[in-house]
């Protein structure tokens, strides 16, 4: 069944795989290898989205899961000429939690370079408005570790250039007390809880009623990760983090079930099922709007995917910062999927 | 991280073709006896990119991977085959089995990879698995080979 230690010692490992939304390769081939260690075929599609197939109980009816690998990152958008990089965002990160993180800065040629993300008025000796300046993406800059202080140096020396990736660290701690504390919890928690129960149904230890797809996207953050569905998908549930805030009522511990998003509403039965489902678990879950947010299910039904769509996921606190989840979270996700994919 | 690499030649005596038809999907559970089922999940025209379903059963366990071949070359005087894996999610295995025409009825194979550890346990494990055990895997599996020929 669920295998906690095992979910969270992967779950940090895929955290630390650099994969800013478009630079994913490595962490789909991690995934790829991780799922086909068990015996699960996969494939690739041309974008870049990892689909491992398991057979069902009916074999005529085939459902998908969604999760996403790309995570926030940035992207370099100018070379000033003291040498720091001028920042563009891959996705929507909170900016002014970016302020004093570590980054690798990875070329195009694969060399990577470390760094710091820092305001345009670092020091609070120097310059006047160092605590008031706002955090915004033209006002951070990243200092390269290296000896260099023009535009020339960071070309030629280090062949750094614009449109090359910077991804920030993830800073991953689990705490005793079953917090996980990360940057990308959003979507690499539900991935992780997916992977699992992947292995939980080649142990025996779950038994699908349909076909399943677990589709893992790429591009999910800037709102196309499942736009393309294979057509044999007749639904599909995206697993992805649940809001926390206010007018929420889903906590760290919960199990997010989303009825509407910015999108509109998910499917009614999809949802009402899940609720069901849920409460049969007596699971700790919650049914919220989330106010500014789209998901791959979003995306599969603007993509003109002809399919029932919903959405459910690990509450996590704190989106695009400094996020945190519980592993009770990752465990009431695992229940609900277990009971879905069982029906 | 933990690794363990080999690279072992041996000649065998038979022609090559005899020995590479050994490295068919339907034969090669005679080149390693614990591949209890191969199964073709995708092939391609030229074999490079192909991938199968192994069920790999030993000391009473049975596991299933996917087995990719990553390079394939077939000449009249030389066969490449370069195959990558994980297993049970602890080790990355990549091999490579070389077969070079040396005579009309001499076959050189050259068995050579390396297998890393994923993982704390998978590196725990790879430390603990002697260098020796290994080693006998490796050349037990060249001897069978050699058997099967012998004159």
């Amino acid at each position: 069944m669920f295998n906690q230690e095992e979910t969270v010692e992967f779950l940090k490992e895929l955290l630390s795989i650099n994969s800013p939304t478009g630079y994913t390769k490595e962490v789909i081939d991690f995934l790829r290898k991780e799922i086909e260690a068990v015996g699960v075929e996969t494939t690739t599609t041309p974008k870049g989205n990892l689909i491992a197939y398991i057979e069902g109980e009916d074999t005529s009816v085939t459902r998908a899961l969604s999760g996403h690998v790309d995570t926030l990152g940035l992207m370099v958008r100018s070379i000033n000429s003291d040498g720091t990089l001028n920042l563009t965002k891959l996705g929507g990160p909170l900016t002014p939690t970016l302020d004093g993180e570590y980054c690798d800065i990875i070329t195009r040629n694969g060399d990577v370079y470390t760094g710091t993300i820092l305001s345009t008025s670092p020091s609070i000796h120097v310059f006047k408005d160092a605590s008031k300046k706002e955090r915004d993406i033209d006002n951070l800059v990243v200092k390269i570790d290296e000896r260099v202080s023009s535009k020339e140096d960071v070309d030629r020396k280090l062949n750094i250039q614009n449109g090359d990736i910077v991804a920030y660290d993830s800073k991953t701690v689990v705490t005793k007390s079953g917090f996980i504390k990360s940057r990308f919890l959003d979507d690499k928690a539900s991935v992780a809880v997916l992977v699992n129960l992947i292995k939980a149904i080649k142990a025996g230890n779950v038994t699908p009623k349909t076909n399943l797809q677990f589709i893992f996207t790429v591009y999910e953050e800037v709102g196309h990760g499942a736009a393309y569905l294979p057509e044999e998908v007749s639904e599909l549930l995206a697993v992805d983090m649940g809001c926390i805030g206010e007018d929420l009522d889903c906590t760290e511990f919960d199990v997010s079930i989303c009825a509407k998003d910015s999108s509109g509403p998910y499917d009614y039965d999809m949802v009402s099922n899940l609720i069901e489902y849920a409460k049969d678990e007596d699971l700790d879950y919650a049914v919220d709007i989330y106010p500014m947010y789209g998901s791959d299910a979003s995306a599969a039904l603007s993509g003109g995917a002809n399919i029932k769509a919903a959405l459910i996921g690990p509450g996590v606190a704190n989106s695009h910062g400094m996020e945190r989840t519980h592993i009770d979270a990752l465990l009431n996700t695992y229940k609900l999927l277990v009971k879905y994919i069982e029906n | 991280m933990a690794k363990i690499k080999w690279h072992k030649t041996v000649d065998i005596s038979a022609p090559i073709e005899d020995v590479f038809h050994l490295f068919n999907v339907e034969n090669f559970s005679q080149i390693k006896p614990e591949f209890k089922n191969i199964q073709i999940v995708h092939e391609t025209n030229d074999k490079t990119g192909s991938k199968y379903k192994v069920t790999h059963e030993e000391q009473g366990k049975t596991i299933e991977y996917i087995v990719h071949l990553d390079e394939f070359k077939n000449s009249e005087t030389s066969k490449m085959m370069r195959f990558s894996y994980t297993i049970s999610r602890f080790f990355e295995k990549d091999i490579q089995y070389i077969l070079l025409k040396k005579s009309q009825d001499e076959t050189t194979l050259i068995y050579s990879g390396e297998m890393l550890g994923k993982y704390v346990i998978g590196n725990i494990i790879l430390k603990l698995l002697s260098k020796s055990h290994h080693d006998k895997s490796i050349e037990a599996l060249l001897t069978r080979i050699q058997t099967m020929y012998k004159k």
